[in-house]
């Protein structure tokens, strides 16, 4: 890969994960939305908000940040399994990948429920809040290990170096 | 050179954040999903409640 290229892909990944980011945090927002305003149609909303975005921003953001993550460590100096700050951050990004994959459904239900329901309680659920707030956590635990960069070859990146 | 001592304490963090998880979930009676957000299971509205007006 040229230098060019790399620097455009690398460009990519910082954007998209940086868009995942600030898309959680606005997810965050629509959360506390949903468990603390005591405006029902805001209430409803919200969750119907959250599904639209799950959807169309959160889940396209996060699988980008995957793809443009792999292409970089793949074809830039790091690798994929050579250093335990890249192998983390693929296993962050992974995994925050398949639980929101997965949790599309929950939101398309709690929008259903939103919009079928009149009584706030029903409608009403910690879950989304709990989920951004573990997503944002792991988030910045990657931006941490991709700003610092901490030292510390695998066994395989040994193997490699020697 | 072995393991450096970050990947070691935040392997520990994340194995017992696993740990506590899966105890949660097993106390909590094993529901955790979708299915948990509606009685019974099902994709529709509970039982019982008022449909909002068009």
């Amino acid at each position: 890969m040229t230098p060019g290229l790399r620097k455009f892909v690398l460009t990519a990944h910082i954007s998209v994960s940086a868009g995942w980011l600030g898309a959680i945090v606005a997810f965050l927002a629509l959360a506390v939305a949903g468990v603390a305003s005591d405006d029902a149609p805001t209430v409803r909303a919200a969750y119907l908000a959250m599904d639209v975005m799950g959807s169309y921003a959160l889940v396209p953001l996060a699988l980008a940040s995957l793809v443009t993550g792999l292409i970089q460590s793949l074809a830039g100096p790091w690798g994929l399994f050579r250093h335990y700050w890249v192998v983390f951050k693929l296993l962050i990004n992974v995994f925050a990948t398949l639980v929101l994959v997965l949790y599309t459904q929950t939101l398309a239900q709690l929008a259903e429920i939103a919009t079928q329901t009149t009584s706030l309680s029903v409608v009403r659920t910690p879950s989304p809040l709990l989920h951004a707030c573990a997503a944002l956590l792991l988030l910045l635990a990657a931006t941490v290990l991709a700003v610092y960069k901490p030292r510390g070859l695998t066994p395989y990146g040994r193997r490699k170096h020697a | 050179m072995g393991t450096p001592r970050w990947v070691k304490i935040s392997g520990l963090v994340a194995v017992v954040v696993l740990v506590v998880f899966v105890v949660v979930l097993i106390v909590g009676g094993g529901e955790h999903g979708p299915g948990r957000h509606s009685p019974g299971g099902h994709t529709g509205p509970p039982p019982g409640v008022t449909h909002a007006q068009p």
